[in-house]
């Protein structure tokens, strides 16, 4: 069972990029629901072992990622002067993206009553939010969708991850009660 | 002299502006004052006129206000007391409340996904490390005319970037000077020398002077050679050496 686990990390560290859990099965042979069980196990095992780095799963993959905290010195080495931080206009953006994909810019628009042409644009150089296909209706708009990066760099395993939607709905009742 | 105004506002929109006007001036959401949230919002343009990023969303959103406001002043059939309107599909402010709510819902999530971010938006992964997205956006900004500097710039912190072992190749490059050959008087010597004797050893050519610019610029006159005259490039076996041939 060991050697299992072992070939697995092996498998993840190789890759660099995800690797599905489905592919981990297959190439090792072993049905879906025990890899995930192993590779639970193993996202255990590298949380208590506490390094740089930990082990996420993200959409039924896993991948090795750099903890946070050493953000600044990791930007050193990939000659990185992007700026990270987001502004609350582009966290909105994110967020009406996030619940409402796939959304065109329009869509957006009339939630926030203001074009975000410029928002969308340093949310798709982020690569938290990435181009999927367009719309079947007149002017063919261009749809928008988050990535794997916006759940990584989020905390997410996935889209059913995000907090619920109807309890911000029951506040704002409340708020105007 | 005008004031060196920083907004770091410039980018709400009408929405996040109302909302803050109904909170400052204590308006209730289900029954909103229209003529006061009118009066402060055209003010609010008014004052901020040069902070606003896009002032026409602005201004339809004024329109829409006193559209709104308009329709307010036609006396209300259902009712008797014109004071009391309750809200149902005739109120012309429904489609104003129900968009400043959509929005402070939004807002309100946004709020909620900051910290998150805060906590694990520093991650990184491995692949973004081999070619990292930044090296990838410098080059399409530029990417509208590429100057070969810059493709050689990209190329050389690509290679200067490569793990220890690829360092050598990285070395190869150090000194090398660019323009030293021109591939149109070599592609012109390569194609005269073909003619004349139909068939070249790929490897004779290449080293014909030995320097590495020599070879690059060979190279590429090659490939030019290949795509646009009657020259082939022919091989007998793996490893063997490559044959150009002239016509056929």
């Amino acid at each position: 069972m060991d050697n299992i686990i072992k070939k697995i990390e092996a498998l993840i560290f190789v890759s660099g990029e995800p690797i599905s859990i489905k592919k981990i099965s297959s190439i090792l042979n072993l049905d879906f629901s025990e890899t995930k069980k192993y590779i639970k196990d193993l996202i255990n095992k590298y949380k208590k072992l506490n390094l740089g780095f930990e082990l996420v799963e993200i959409n039924l993959s896993v991948q090795f990622v750099v903890k946070s905290e050493f953000d600044v010195v990791v930007d050193k080495l990939l000659d990185n002067d992007k700026k990270k931080l987001l502004s609350s206009s582009e966290l909105e953006v994110l967020s009406i993206i996030a619940y409402k994909q796939p959304v065109t810019r329009k869509d957006i628009f009339s939630i926030r009553g203001i074009k975000s042409d410029r928002l969308i644009k340093n949310l798709l150089e982020l690569s938290l939010i990435k181009e999927n296909g367009y719309r079947d209706t007149i002017g063919l708009p261009t749809l928008y969708v988050t990535t794997d990066v916006f759940l990584m760099k989020f905390g997410l395993k996935s889209l059913n991850d995000l907090p619920n939607i109807e309890s911000f709905e029951n506040k704002i009742d409340n708020l105007f009660d | 002299m005008d004031t060196f105004n920083v907004s770091l506002k410039n980018f709400d929109g009408p929405f996040s502006v109302m909302l803050s006007l109904i909170e400052k001036h204590d308006i209730d959401l289900y029954d909103i004052e229209i003529s006061l949230l009118t009066d402060q919002f055209l003010k609010y343009i008014e004052e901020n006129s040069n902070n606003i990023d896009d002032i026409s969303d602005f201004l339809i959103m004024a329109a829409k206000l006193l559209e709104i406001k308009s329709f307010m002043l036609i006396p209300n059939k259902n009712s008797d007391d014109k004071d009391i309107i309750l809200i149902d599909e005739e109120d012309p402010r429904l489609w104003l409340v129900e968009s400043l709510i959509e929005y402070k819902k939004f807002k309100d999530i946004s709020r909620t996904l900051e910290p998150l971010y805060l906590k694990y938006g520093g991650r990184e992964t491995r692949d973004r490390f081999v070619i990292s997205n930044d090296r990838r956006t410098k080059f399409l900004k530029n990417s509208k005319s590429i100057e070969v500097s810059v493709l050689a710039d990209i190329f050389s912190k690509l290679l200067f970037n490569l793990p220890v072992e690829d360092n050598n190749r990285a070395r190869y490059f150090e000194n090398f000077s660019f323009n030293k050959y021109n591939v149109e008087e070599i592609r012109i010597d390569i194609l005269n020398n073909l003619k004349e004797y139909k068939k070249k050893s790929f490897f004779e050519i290449i080293t014909k002077i030995n320097s590495k610019e020599y070879a690059v610029t060979a190279f590429l006159a090659i490939l030019e050679l290949m795509k646009y005259e009657n020259v082939d490039a022919i091989q007998g076996e793996l490893y063997s050496d490559i044959y150009l041939v002239f016509g056929e």
